[in-house]
């Protein structure tokens, strides 16, 4: 059978849908789990590598660094071009860049009218 | 209809029919790596090995101690382990393949929400639940591939989403009393479309080049070498599956698993058109169908057995030259045709 709709209605139905589905499977693996698992008041430390926990406490690099500095690490080229291409103090410049921007824009505006005026 | 909604989300192509496919999905992978390898690869359970992934799932669910990490919040990680899951069983109504079938204007972009947003959100959870250093960098480095990887996959299978309504517009597939349309960038009307735009030259080129990104993208999405830069076995432990364990550990694979014959199966009825030019409901669109999937999947697994583990740098680098810039290149291109076609 085949149902269609308006975008909303199937994005509502869906979405129920996935959420009586989230509901009925995590009854069934509450079902299925073995009953001493993760019971009790015996929790173990973290997994790490045999070190103590205490190794934690040390200067580490956050969670967010490792983030950004992949980020980072990959737009170098792209950082170093905005700093030391642009952004170098020099007002001529910046007004070069901005107009060479303006002129990109520009030619973009022209090729989309164009294009318009086809269709 | 309530019957036929209850059997398309829990038999066909629903729970049961997509962990079917994950468990066969995973066994093809590890025993033709083997193969590929000189190994012998999965042997115990089943007939050369076909029901050792079943086996190590129902082990890990029933059988196994799930260990309660003293940071840990199991529960809340199970819950975003099923959500994963269900995300994806709920896109499957979308598809042809299944009984009661939802389509609608755009529905493309729910498909979107369901895969390309609950699903990396649900794993990220998942494994961020469980406090612990190795943890953290893994997710960190899923992160990092899914700023590439889901905009990579997406753009390539709006390609041939886009070629089809462009050539639906032309040939109304559904009528109602007031009007008579196709829906436009709905992943049903473009997978019975889209077998038809294969014989344009101009499209084929498109349809190929994001075929292949599409491919290279599932390979990261599924963290399958060179990408399983996340789980990084080894130099991360285990990564973002490091503390998982028992029944935990069983759905994080089965949403992987899942995941990866859904995104397989997407690509055959997007790109490919499903059983075309069969019917379903033949033997030969079941054997094209089949034939179809195991074509994809063989290409996957050979990826996955000729490369060693990228560097996250290196992994990054390669998905936007392999991936994301030839998907942007190819939608842009069946774009640009459809203005003058």
């Amino acid at each position: 059978m085949l149902i269609v709709s308006d975008p909303v209605s199937a994005s509502i139905f869906i979405s129920l849908m996935m959420l009586c589905l989230t509901l009925l499977l995590y009854l069934v693996v509450k079902a299925l789990k073995p009953k001493h698992s993760g019971s009790g008041d015996e929790s173990r430390e973290m997994y790490l590598g045999g070190e103590h926990p205490n190794i934690l406490s040390k200067p580490h690099v956050l969670q967010s660094g490792l983030y950004w500095a992949i980020v980072f690490r990959d737009f170098k080229r792209v950082y170093r071009g905005l700093v030391e291409k642009v952004h170098t103090g020099i007002a001529i410049d910046w007004a070069y860049y901005m107009t060479a921007w303006l002129l990109i824009l520009l030619l973009l505006a022209i090729i989309a009218l164009g294009v318009s005026s086809l269709i | 209809m309530i019957l036929e909604l209850i059997v398309s989300a829990l038999v066909f192509p629903g729970v049961l029919f997509i962990s079917a496919l994950s468990f066969f999905t995973e066994w093809y992978l590890r025993k033709s790596v083997a193969h590929m390898q000189s190994r012998m690869g999965p042997t115990y359970v089943g007939p050369i090995g076909l029901l050792q992934p079943f086996m190590d799932f129902v082990k890990l669910l029933v059988v196994k101690e799930e260990v309660k990490q003293k940071h840990s919040i199991i529960w809340l990680a199970e819950l975003f382990g099923v959500l994963g899951i269900s995300a994806i069983v709920s896109s499957l109504l979308l598809l042809p393949l299944s009984p009661i079938r939802i389509a609608a204007d755009y529905d493309f972009l729910i498909y979107v929400y369901l895969l390309g947003v609950m699903v990396p959100i649900a794993m990220v959870a998942m494994s961020l639940c469980m406090s612990n250093p190795f943890v953290s960098a893994g997710a960190s480095r899923l992160l990092s591939m899914i700023l590439i990887v889901e905009p990579a996959f997406f753009a390539g299978m709006l390609t041939p989403i886009s070629i089809a309504t462009h050539i639906s517009s032309s040939t109304p597939v559904f009528c109602e009393e007031a009007y008579c349309r196709s829906p436009p960038y709905s992943i049903f009307y473009s997978s019975i479309t889209i077998g038809s735009a294969w014989s344009n030259f101009v499209y084929a080129a498109a349809l190929i080049t994001a075929l292949a990104a599409v491919i290279v993208s599932v390979q990261a999405k599924a963290m399958l070498n060179p990408f399983n830069i996340p789980e990084a076995e080894q130099e991360l432990i285990a990564g973002i599956k490091t503390e998982f364990s028992g029944p935990l550990l069983a759905i994080f694979n089965l949403l992987h698993n899942v995941e990866l014959s859904s995104s397989i199966l997407f690509i055959i009825y997007v790109f490919l058109g499903g059983p075309y030019p069969f019917r379903h409901l033949s033997i030969q669109g079941v054997l094209v169908l089949v034939a179809k999937y195991i074509t994809i999947l063989t290409l996957v697994a050979v990826v996955r057995a000729l490369f060693g583990r990228f560097r996250v740098e290196q992994g990054v680098w390669i998905l936007i030259k392999y991936s994301l810039i030839p998907a942007i290149a190819a939608v842009a291109m069946a774009s640009l045709f459809n203005l003058y076609v």
